[in-house]
């Protein structure tokens, strides 16, 4: 049973899904997840964009990378409807891998992020690992 | 009202108090107003140039009209990539810009000497640290960091401040005001300047006198759980109290507070590889030792992004007779586990 999470920050309500039915993953891994977005009119989605992506967490300023990256936009898609499900896949790569240091974190996820008029604009991570890098405890002799 | 045109804006961590819409509006207008006048600026004298061209050879005027060219096309250069980026900023994700960035470096004119890593992203490509080969083991490691060199430029900027304090109190003599208070600030800059020229000095006769460390590994980069063999050179002609060499990790964060931008390093990992104590170093005589180096089974890779880091090296540390401890550090590349 694949885990399904859904999350109603504000409308509109997006439906995300790792297909794979796992958190973890190992480099070269294919992932495979889905995504919709419901609870609006379809005319007031401009574009919808989901990254398979990481970002540090910690002291210094945040980096993010993109590994997957897909955009829609009305025109591309019949009848100009955003809403519908969408799947894709893509094979996870060598590197970054998760990481949980001191003052440093990598985090991979998986990110849809929709656009509406007049500027606004909502978005839904659901994470996952990549690899198996446990995290540090200080022990330096 | 007041509450739309605030004067001053807070900041509390990464979040800032005021409209980001109004800021965005505000700083494309900055930048589309540069655009407008170094436009216009050009504009004029191009038209100036056609309506009246000169002819002759280089005179005041001349350079006038050529630094007008280069401050207007200076501010159009600002002020339409102020907009530009304004703009992207505005309607652009930070993921659809970074993967504008991505393609932008993929561009082989737009990427550095040494491209990333497409295999391992975000890792450090190593092919500066493998362009040596060794004598005794494949590839001999680059140095890193060199303390001594850290007080040349302090050396240099003591000396010419000297010098124009110096200038002044000669003045400052010759007039009979000898104690004026630039002559007072003269005496400690001197002061001051001989003890860095000391402590400078003192560090270059250290590096003569404990000569070169060359470090020569196996095989490179590192995969972690695995075993290289590492080999030691350390020349000089002094008594050594103990020498060793370990395997360290730090993580690296820059950010920025304020107007400064700081970094930080933490060590996450420093495991000894070998240690000897109480040896003398002759002339022509070197200190050499070889031993195994495992890199820990559980190690992160190397990382690199813009602002954070893993960073691995090796790191020869000793006590000569009579000097300060010294440090020679040799950055490595660790990549991820092979059963990854």
């Amino acid at each position: 049973m694949p885990e399904q999470l859904i999350a109603r920050p504000m409308e509109p309500l997006i439906s995300l899904t790792i297909r794979n039915g796992q958190k973890a993953f190992q480099p070269g891994d294919e992932l495979e997840y889905e995504f919709q977005v419901d609870a609006v009119e379809a005319g007031e989605i401009q574009s919808v964009e989901t990254s398979v992506m990481w970002y540090t967490e910690g002291k210094g300023d945040e980096d993010i990378g993109v590994h997957d990256f897909h955009r829609s936009v009305a025109a591309d898609v019949k009848d100009g409807d955003l809403r519908e499900l969408k799947r894709f896949h893509t094979t996870l790569p060598n590197s970054p891998l998760s990481y949980d240091g001191l003052i440093l974190k990598v985090h991979w996820c998986v990110r849809v992020r929709v656009f509406l008029g007049r500027g606004k604009e909502t978005f839904f991570e659901l994470p996952f690992q990549l690899g198996d890098v446990p995290p540090v405890h200080l022990e330096i002799p | 009202m007041a509450h739309l045109f605030r004067l001053w804006g807070k900041k509390r961590g990464s979040r800032r108090t005021g409209s980001k819409l109004l800021g965005g509006v505000g700083e494309a207008l900055f930048f589309a107003s540069l655009l407008l006048i170094g436009t216009v600026s050009l504009a004029v004298l191009i038209t100036s140039q056609i309506l009246a061209p000169r002819t002759g050879g280089l005179d005041g005027s001349t350079l006038s009209l050529m630094l007008w060219g280069i401050f207007g096309s200076a501010f159009v250069l600002i002020g339409g990539g102020g907009v530009a980026y304004s703009v992207l900023h505005a309607t652009a994700s930070a993921e659809r810009r970074s993967v504008m960035v991505k393609q932008a470096g993929d561009i082989e004119l737009l990427s550095d000497s040494v491209p990333p890593h497409k295999l391992y992203p975000t890792i450090p490509r190593d092919a500066n640290l493998t362009n040596s080969p060794g004598v005794k083991l494949a590839f001999r490691l680059p140095i890193s960091y060199s303390p001594t060199w850290i007080f040349l430029p302090i050396v240099v900027l003591w000396i010419t401040a000297i010098g124009a304090a110096s200038v002044y109190s000669v003045w400052a003599i010759d007039s009979r005001r000898l104690f004026s208070f630039l002559t007072l600030v003269a005496i400690t800059l001197v002061i001051a300047a001989i003890a860095i020229t000391y402590c400078f000095v003192r560090s270059l006769v250290q590096q003569i006198i404990l000569g070169p460390t060359t470090l020569e590994i196996s095989d490179h980069p590192l995969y972690p759980g695995e075993q290289y063999q590492v080999f030691v050179s350390q020349a000089g002609h002094s008594t050594i109290a103990w020498l060793q060499l370990r395997i360290v990790c730090e993580e690296q964060a820059t950010y920025q507070q304020g107007t400064n931008v700081r970094t930080e390093t933490q060590t996450i990992c420093s495991q000894p590889i070998f240690r000897q104590d109480d040896f003398r170093i002759n002339p022509g005589m070197p200190f050499e030792h070889q031993c195994d180096l495992r890199v820990p089974a559980e190690a992160m890779h190397s990382f690199k992004s813009e602002s954070n880091g893993v960073n691995w090296r090796l790191v020869v540390r000793g006590s000569a007779a009579g000097w300060p401890d010294f440090e020679r550090t040799f950055p490595i590349i660790v990549y991820p586990c092979r059963n990854n």
